[in-house]
């Protein structure tokens, strides 16, 4: 089985263009972590959130509690956003943006008990699904049965660990008590979701692009 | 008007009191305080005035009662009025009106205050006196009230309030009495007025003691007002306020006082938020209960009952414990540590309302046995339930007797009611690395018991150290940072140079892991929202003195420096009085400074200003009171079902609060470990999945190359 259309886009600055969000969203996280003061500001608070700063809602990915939290958030981002943007620039911004407002409204709604919540990690997941689900799509259309198998089993391990946390609270890696981590698995499993959505969209909604500039809306397609 | 009279003093030979009642009086009962006519000429006195307002804002409480005596007799009297003060409380002001013109108090050394008062008295001519008796009582001395005349007095004190679980408590003694033998009643009217005031937003405001009798008015999230005015209230119990502030996230909160020119003063609050309230364990308990005698007064044997009986049902199945009932020997329950089964927590009741109080308070030999039941296994909490009333020569055995404790094992110390020997339950909890907190005889059990397991249950952080970086802190108190308990916020008080940001951090372990917080905190150039922090900082050094010096030497190397604290901010100890006296003129006459006239003058002009904040706010919620208009289509929420009789458009609504606060402090928040059940959380990519992401993404650049054709094509 043969691709049907280019899989990676060849402009720089239309892979610039996919990678933009997951650039922006790493530089403001490095930069504000520098003033702990705004990233207090800019957090998920639930208090001040209802009391109208619904701004918070948005800037809250940026912030971290901590170098630990913000290295590994913002490697992972950068790494999943340059590599989904190569693959997909315009469903990587979609999977940014569905997961930057899913996640803190289903936290919001959902877990009440939740009064603080910082970090990337729920974009780092609708990355992860995205790119997961787009090469798994890939290697199926190119008949490489390996990769699709590594592909897959990579996802299967992701939402089994997603499924893990959310269902048990604990997380699988890292002794939560250390105080290193403090994880919210609704916010991966909704970033999960989010990513899984954004793949499916339908043909052409992508901006996978020929060098030309021309969308080319069967790119999946077969 | 409301009428306060004595029995006969049998203690003061030579004095005459009063011991009239009122024939018909609707209704009398104990209250806060005595008033006796003193210094050997009898009388009789009533009070015809009796307020207090309450200002609570950020946790400080100022206190400021207002009473008027009257001289109900032909001939001049002395008054002498003893009042109980709550717990930590620090007397910041004593005023007397003087040819209807207020006198503020000056603060000198005791001894000499005594002797100015006496020259006075002698001359027949108007002086107030104010000393603190003991640790918990102060006296008032008011010298002459003439014939048929009316002498209006006022009191200030300043105070922390304990916050439990992020509930703030207020007391307003009234039940304690401060001479036993002499039985004071209050007769028609008592009114307390209670502005609360938080930069965190207040949940619930109640009166656990006078649910009934509060008005409790919620002008804003952060505002509320509670106001009681009762002639035929319940007053033989203390009066007390909670109230409920939600800080959901671990951090710190910091308030400054500064004058320009001068160094400045910082309040600086640690507390544990909800995020915590998933780490817990099991625990073994032994809960030691005082039997003594001294139990019997102001119902103390019951209240620890009560309260020892919630503690003990709310015990996990997972938990063990022992029960030992002492006096001049400890009588153990199960002599064993037990499930705390529902057969085992109903037979530790029974054993707990079967006990009387009788005896001595020897408290040494039922720590002594407690300690037996340590297991290596888990920690063991001794929890003592007592006043504290031993023998002064038991104390430095205690010491030693804490010192020597089994290393897995902590002291707590609950005292129930006013009259508790604070000083010593603080330093056996506090030196073992335990907690005290104390019960009013008018408070909520089951809420203090179980706020109370919380913070055993749930040890934050120990081995605290702070570091305010560059900037120049000095002469903070407590010298050593306590454990931070969840539910018991830790207070640093301290003075800084210059002004500035600080770039601090906050060291410790938490679960025996290291923690390492750090922030910035700016520290102002000029502060004057907060004047009473400096007298809060003045006062807690002058406990510690006196505490670490009961524990040593004696006090004869403190005292020249409590003296000097006492007089320089203006507060009361046992080695410094206020004296009221006429005019200026008199207190130039013996050299005395006018500084509590000017930092009084200073905290009043504060306090207008946050009466003028809270005035506004109470006019804001007001305006938002009323009808209102129809919207036909519109669904209005209302308390009332609407039906026929009461058409919506003309239902009041009460509005909802708005947060009109303005920062008068600063917060941080911390992120500390805990269960993803509790509240602050964050999207933590754990190392082994964020290498296999990043692994994930290199393999699809690598293997799933761009196909270059194509976009040569």
């Amino acid at each position: 089985m043969r691709p049907h259309a280019p899989m990676f886009t060849t402009s720089t600055a239309r892979r610039f263009i996919g990678a933009l969000p997951s650039l922006l969203l790493a530089a403001m996280a490095l930069v504000i972590a520098r003033w702990p003061a705004m990233e207090q500001s800019w957090q998920f608070d639930r208090t001040r959130i209802l009391a109208g700063q619904w701004y918070r809602l948005l800037l809250c990915h940026v912030t971290h509690f901590g170098v630990s939290h913000l290295v590994w958030d913002v490697a992972v981002l950068l790494g999943l956003g340059s590599a989904a943007s190569l693959v997909d620039g315009k469903k990587t911004w979609v999977a940014i943006l569905l997961s930057m407002a899913a996640i803190p409204i289903l936290i919001l709604v959902g877990q009440p008990s939740l009064q603080t919540y910082r970090g990337l990690s729920g974009i780092d997941c609708a990355l992860f699904a995205l790119l997961a689900m787009l090469l798994l799509d890939q290697s199926l259309r190119d008949g490489r049965r390996m990769a699709a198998r590594i592909v897959g089993l990579g996802l299967i391990g992701f939402i089994a660990k997603t499924g893990y946390e959310f269902l048990t609270g604990h997380t699988l890696f890292v002794d939560q008590s250390a105080g290193a981590f403090v994880p919210v698995p609704l916010a991966h499993a909704v970033g999960a979701v989010c990513g899984v959505i954004a793949s499916r969209l339908p043909h052409g909604s992508g901006i996978s692009l020929n060098s030309n500039g021309t969308a080319t809306s069967c790119v999946f397609s077969g | 008007m409301p009428k306060w009279f004595s029995a006969p003093p049998k203690w003061a030979g030579g004095l005459v009191a009063m011991a009239l009642a009122v024939a018909g009086a609707s209704s009398s009962s104990r209250a806060a305080g005595l008033l006796i006519a003193d210094g050997g000429q009898g009388g009789v006195l009533t009070i015809k005035e009796h307020s207090a307002h309450v200002t609570i804002n950020n946790g400080v409480a100022v206190t400021e009662v207002t009473q008027v005596f009257v001289n109900t007799e032909d001939r001049q009297v002395e008054a002498l009025y003893t009042f109980p003060v709550p717990r930590g409380a620090s007397v910041a002001n004593f005023s007397m009106w003087i040819n209807g013109k207020e006198m503020t108090g000056e603060v000198v050394e005791k001894q000499r205050a005594r002797q100015i008062y006496n020259s006075y008295k002698e001359r027949r001519r108007d002086p107030g006196l104010l000393e603190q008796v003991d640790y918990r009582t102060f006296e008032m001395r008011v010298f002459p009230i003439a014939p048929r005349a009316e002498q209006k007095v006022q009191v200030t004190y300043y105070q922390e309030l304990d916050f439990d679980h992020d509930w703030a408590t207020y007391v307003y003694p009234l039940a304690t009495q401060t001479r036993k033998s002499i039985d004071s009643k209050a007769d028609g009217k008592f009114a307390l007025t209670v502005d609360v005031k938080s930069e965190i937003p207040i949940v619930e405001l109640k009166s656990p003691s006078h649910t009934k009798d509060f008005a409790i008015a919620q002008h804003t999230a952060t505002y509320e007002q509670a106001s009681l005015e009762t002639k035929t209230g319940d007053l033989s119990k203390d009066v007390v306020l909670a109230y409920h502030v939600s800080r959901p996230h671990t951090g710190i909160d910091l308030i400054t006082s500064k004058q320009k020119g001068e160094d400045g003063y910082f309040s600086l609050t640690l507390t544990a938020g909800e995020e915590l309230a998933a780490m817990k364990s099991a625990m073994d308990y032994v809960f030691v209960l005082d039997i003594s005698g001294s139990m019997n007064d102001d119902g103390k044997l019951e209240s620890s009952q009560k309260s020892l009986s919630a503690f003990i049902t709310s015990l996990s199945p997972d938990d063990r414990f022992e029960v030992i009932a002492f006096n001049n020997q400890p009588r153990p329950l199960f002599k064993q540590l037990m499930a705390a089964t529902d057969d085992a927590k109903k037979q530790a009741t029974d054993f707990l309302t079967s006990q009387e109080a009788r005896g001595g308070t020897i408290l040494a030999p039922a720590i002594t046995a407690a300690y037996k039941y340590d297991d290596a296994a888990k920690p063991l909490n001794v929890v003592i339930m007592s006043d504290g009333l031993t023998e002064q020569g038991e104390r430095a055995g205690l010491a030693k007797l804490i010192a020597d404790r089994p290393g897995n094992s902590r002291v707590f110390t609950v005292g129930v009611g006013n009259d508790v020997n604070r000083g010593l339950l603080e330093s056996i909890a506090n030196d073992s690395g335990g907690l005290a907190a104390f019960i009013s005889r008018g408070d909520d059990f089951t809420r203090q018991a179980q706020a109370f397991q919380r913070k055993l249950q749930r040890p934050v952080a120990t081995d605290l150290a702070l570091d305010f970086g560059d900037m120049k802190v000095y002469d903070v108190e407590p010298l050593k940072m306590p454990n931070l308990f969840h539910g018991q916020p830790v207070r640093v008080y301290g003075r800084y140079k210059g002004d500035g940001t600080s770039n601090f951090k906050l060291a410790g372990k938490v679960m025996g892991h290291d923690l390492v917080q750090k922030g910035e905190l700016a520290f102002p150039k000029a502060d004057d929202a907060n004047p009473e922090i400096e007298r809060m900082w003045a006062w807690h050094r002058v406990d510690r003195l006196l505490k670490e010096a009961d524990n040593t030497n004696g006090r004869s190397d403190v005292t020249g420096e409590i003296v000097r604290l006492g007089e320089g901010y203006s507060i009361a100890t046992e080695y410094t009085s206020f004296i009221v006296l006429e005019n200026d003129g008199e207190y130039q006459r013996w050299k005395i400074d006018r500084k509590n006239a000017l930092r009084t003058e200073r905290d009043r002009a504060s306090q207008q200003r946050t009466a003028d904040t809270l005035a506004k706010l109470r006019e804001k919620a007001a305006v938002a009171i009323g009808p209102v208009e129809a919207t036909p289509n519109k669904q209005i929420a209302m308390d009332v079902v609407p039906n026929a009789a009461q058409p919506s458009v003309s239902t009041p609504v009460q509005p909802k609060p708005t947060d009109t606060r303005r920062p008068t402090g600063q917060s941080y928040d911390f992120s500390l470990p805990g269960g993803s059940s509790g509240s602050g959380g964050g999207g933590a990519i754990d190392p082994v999945t964020a290498i296999f992401a990043i692994g994930m993404a290199v393999v699809s650049i690598v293997v799933f190359k761009p196909r270059r054709a194509e976009g040569r094509s």
